[in-house]
């Protein structure tokens, strides 16, 4: 038990030495730590360019998580709008037809649309027409009185 | 006080050179410092677990502190806690043929089986643990009475020292020593300069 004890003090106090070791560590100025690196038998340049390398790509590959992350969203919300069962008018002139009713139904919607990129709904391709019909119908915006 | 991810990358990115440098370079000296236990990873493995964690919030950055001191801090915590998982997992008890018969003779004949040392895990330590607890307790001695003589046999400032490793907080030493937030201060720069020149001589390769 007493052993025991004793074993636990050292660990905990290796610890606190390794906390004072850190601190020490963090309060090199720029020329100490260089002459340490070198003492060490490393560039410090090198070091350093390792050590960016490695920030970089700690950097790029959360970029990468958040990205793959963000298109698992996308993939799930597109998948959820195909479930649902929409009969959409079958020519590309009717389902325009049916858009430009909606807008026109719907004025508050026509900034969101008519954006930098399409400035015009002829502007938009097929796949973009389905995909905004399908959402607006989701949100049961499709839902109006037709003139 | 918490920062958003965009911000936590934002202040990544901005650190400087030499920050990177001594991040790194702190890794690479507390994973000399955990010997066997770091398994074979590497200084570049903590740093990168340190950015990610912290990117990912498990970490949380509290901006009140420069991201240079919350990777420091990641970084240290990750280590010790590495070393503490890797020496838990890495030895086990061999499995004994007694009680591998133990097993079926119950199964034959059912009966109540009093249990033997051997369904008890030793209380002693593995010879591994115990190689590096006695590694552990020379390097203690010695940088105990490097430190005593660099702050002076029975001076206040190796009495910070000894409770500093004893694991009292900064409030409780001034408390126990009857001394003030400031002078603990200038007790623990002369502690923390000590632990540099410590390190600057490589005294035995202790620290």
């Amino acid at each position: 038990m007493k052993s025991k004890t004793k074993a636990n003090d050292v660990w905990s106090q290796y610890e606190r030495l390794l906390d004072l070791e850190a601190e020490a560590i963090m309060n090199l100025s720029e020329e100490e730590l260089d002459e340490e690196i070198r003492g060490s038998g490393l560039d410090p340049q090198q070091f350093g360019q390792r050590a960016t390398r490695v920030f970089a790509e700690a950097l790029g590959e959360s970029a990468h998580h958040a990205l793959a992350e963000s298109r698992q969203t996308y993939q799930k919300e597109v998948t959820s709008l195909k479930r649902d069962r929409l009969s959409l008018p079958t020519s590309m002139k009717d389902k325009l037809q049916l858009l430009k009713a909606c807008l026109a139904h719907h004025h508050y919607l026509k900034p969101a649309v008519l954006t930098g990129q399409y400035r015009k709904l002829s502007d938009m391709t097929p796949a973009d027409i389905d995909s905004l019909l399908r959402q607006l119908y989701v949100l049961g915006l499709l839902k109006f009185k037709k003139p | 006080m918490v920062a958003t991810q965009d911000e936590i990358r934002r202040a990544i990115e901005a650190l400087s050179l030499e920050e990177r440098k001594s991040l790194m370079w702190l890794a690479r000296q507390l994973v000399a410092r955990i010997g066997v236990l770091a398994g074979g990873r590497e200084d570049e493995d903590f740093v990168h677990e340190a950015i990610e964690a912290t990117l990912a919030g498990s970490r949380p950055w509290n901006k009140k502190y420069s991201m240079r001191d919350h990777l420091r801090w990641v970084i240290r915590s990750e280590v010790s806690n590495h070393a503490q998982h890797h020496n838990s997992q890495r030895y086990q008890e061999p499995i004994l043929v007694s009680s591998l018969n133990s097993k079926d003779e119950e199964d034959i004949d059912n009966e109540v089986r009093a249990k033997t040392a051997d369904d008890f895990r030793s209380a002693l330590p593995n010879p591994e643990e115990e190689l590096e607890l006695k590694r552990r307790e020379i390097a203690l001695d010695k940088i105990k009475c490097h430190m005593a003589a660099l702050l002076g046999q029975h001076s206040m400032g190796e009495k910070v020292f000894q409770l500093q490793i004893e694991g009292l907080s900064g409030p409780e030493i001034c408390q126990r020593l009857k001394i003030t937030k400031p002078q603990y201060a200038v007790y623990n720069m002369q502690i923390v300069r000590a632990t540099s020149k410590i390190r600057k001589r490589n005294l035995e390769g202790l620290l």
